[in-house]
């Protein structure tokens, strides 16, 4: 277990930069009261998504937006809690939507420590079949 | 049959009851009672971390119950 996911697990705040050099962002995992919210959020995208890989697309709607914020606004107040503003949070998210989605659902993977190293080794077992794939195909 | 919409978002809020109480009682079964209000402040990678952890321990009872069966 690495130091981000131990503080994950302890709902430590993570913190990351948006920009190189414009300061630190914490963003705290999610309670478990939260979860239903979440997952249908995550459905709620899947079902939306057009493509895969790199060049997927998603369509958001205004519900999806309202959800993502609500969330965006619990994650940064507990990880920020000296920011005492809450407009301050809610032009943050505003002003950097897009950027911030992909770290919420990051912060509170669905995903356990098993199941991610699942994940890694099959990636790395494809990635290795892909470039033998490619290999053999420029050695024709 | 879902009439309205107030039917469904009581049938949508029924469900997510269930499944945390789900949660809740799958970690009380194993760690013992949890007070639902402390139960609601897990953070959400604990608790998925927990039930995997839960899930190893059955599958590491069943395989151990397969292998003393074929004994």
């Amino acid at each position: 277990m690495n130091t981000e996911e131990m503080k994950r697990h302890l709902a430590k705040p993570i913190e990351f930069e948006l920009d190189e050099g414009s300061g630190k962002i914490g963003m705290s995992p999610l309670k478990i009261n939260d979860l239903p919210e979440l997952m249908e959020l995550q459905s709620e995208l899947a079902s939306s998504m057009k493509g895969a890989g790199d060049d997927a697309v998603f369509k958001i709607s205004k519900e999806m937006t309202i959800s993502v914020t609500n969330l965006l606004r619990k994650s940064l107040t507990a990880g920020n809690p000296e920011i005492k503003e809450p407009e301050v949070i809610d032009e943050f998210i505003a002003s950097n939507f897009i950027r911030l989605m992909p770290k919420l659902f990051e912060v509170n993977s669905l995903t356990s420590g098993r199941d991610r190293i699942k994940e890694e080794k099959v990636k790395k077992i494809k990635e290795r079949l892909d470039g033998n794939i490619g290999a053999g195909a420029s050695s024709k | 049959m879902v009439t309205s919409v107030q039917e469904l978002l009581q049938s949508r809020h029924k469900e997510e009851e269930n499944y945390l109480l789900l949660l809740h009682h799958a970690l009380m079964k194993t760690y013992g009672w949890i007070p639902l209000e402390e139960f609601k402040e897990l953070p959400i990678p604990t608790v998925i971390n927990l039930i995997d952890r839960i899930n190893q321990d059955i599958e590491a009872e069943k395989r151990a119950y397969e292998k003393a069966k074929r004994k």
